[in-house]
């Protein structure tokens, strides 16, 4: 999963290197406009509904967190 | 109609349209600090609809209208109604997306709003390292002191319905992070540059030269200390009018490319 996110945001904002980022938000490599693209990304990629109270940046700012919040979704 | 008032209310909002899980499309990005202050100003409104919300932020002589739907036939089918119910005046609605033709842009244009302009974002993708340095003592940092004469210059020579002219309170948490360059001459502002700095992120918001002080190179000095100052950034990026093509060309010139990005201002005069 790790891979296939990392290449959802790579497509996104190409011209980052997601694998080196402590925080994609606090690092500006993701506004509120790419994060509604990301998720309808991931609810895609993953055949998820991602929940609504979960779109909040900090749910996006890392790889480890996106996942999470994948996992969290598929398990509903 | 009911009134915002909190940016608790806006995220519930769309949360309850994102958990009908039938889609989801919106032309609503909300920052925090700027819906908090239309709370505050009690400037925001939601209609709320089978499937849609909509959001009106009441502005000077006009109407912001925001969605939030989970597909456009329902966002067409709320926008029947809403208009169909509301108060004579300008409405004023943005249609971002990654495309130069937005189903969403044709629905609102098939009821009634006409395109007004439309903005294209430009970014550039690399190190700022080595710009030109200014000459120190002509660009200044502005002070609180600055405000009102640069929220005079964005009342005279700005168009609302475009721009998004900011309110007191953004200008002066601009002005606190140092992120207000200003250019005088004949004891007046007449050139202004605002900027936001995320990280590895420059954004430019606002960069404006008076009319009579136009051609001086003045836009160019304000934008090369702009450059040098995120010098460190990855990537740079603004919006620009699109048929501004003088502008776009010196963009290009220092760097810049189109990206896929649109956004169209729609405007409805009820």
């Amino acid at each position: 999963m790790r891979e296939k996110v990392i290449q959802i945001l790579s497509e996104l904002r190409p011209e980052f290197d997601f694998n080196d980022s402590l925080n994609f938000m606090e690092e500006g490599m993701l506004d509120s406009f790419d994060i509604i693209n990301l998720v309808t990304a991931l609810d895609q990629e993953f055949g998820i509904s991602i929940d609504g109270i979960d779109v909040l940046p900090d749910n996006f700012s890392t790889i480890d967190r996106i996942i999470g919040l994948v996992e969290k979704n598929r398990a509903v | 109609m009911s009134k915002i008032n909190s940016y608790r209310e806006v995220l519930d909002l769309s949360c309850a349209v994102r958990n009908l899980r039938k889609g989801f499309i919106t032309n609503f990005y909300p920052d925090s600090f700027r819906v908090d202050l239309w709370c505050k100003y009690g400037s925001l409104f939601y209609y709320l609809y089978p499937e849609t919300v909509f959001f009106e932020q009441v502005e000077r002589g006009f109407r912001h209208l925001f969605y939030i739907s989970t597909s456009e036939q329902a966002l067409k089918e709320a926008l029947i109604d809403f208009l169909a119910g509301h108060e004579t005046g300008s409405l004023v609605v943005d249609v971002l997306g990654n495309d130069s033709d937005l189903p969403v842009k044709r629905l609102f244009e098939e009821n009634g709003f006409q395109e007004y302009s439309s903005l294209i974002r430009m970014t550039r993708i690399n190190s700022l390292v080595g710009e030109e340095k200014v000459i120190p003592d002509v660009v200044f940092q502005a002070g609180i002191g600055d405000v009102q004469e640069i929220l005079k210059l964005y009342d005279t020579y700005f168009d609302a319905y475009i721009e998004q002219i900011p309110l007191r309170e953004e200008l002066e948490r601009w002005i606190a992070s140092d992120h207000v360059l200003v250019y005088r001459a004949d004891g007046h502002i007449v050139g202004f540059l605002i900027y936001d700095l995320t990280g590895v992120t420059l954004y430019l918001r606002y960069w404006f030269v008076h009319p009579e002080y136009r051609d001086q190179k003045i836009g160019a000095i304000l934008f090369k200390e702009f450059m040098r100052r995120g010098e460190n950034t990855r990537r740079q990026l603004f919006w620009v009018i699109s048929s501004n093509e003088n502008a776009i060309k010196r963009y290009v010139h220092y760097g810049f490319a189109i990206e896929k990005m649109f956004d169209y201002v729609l405007i409805n005069t009820l």
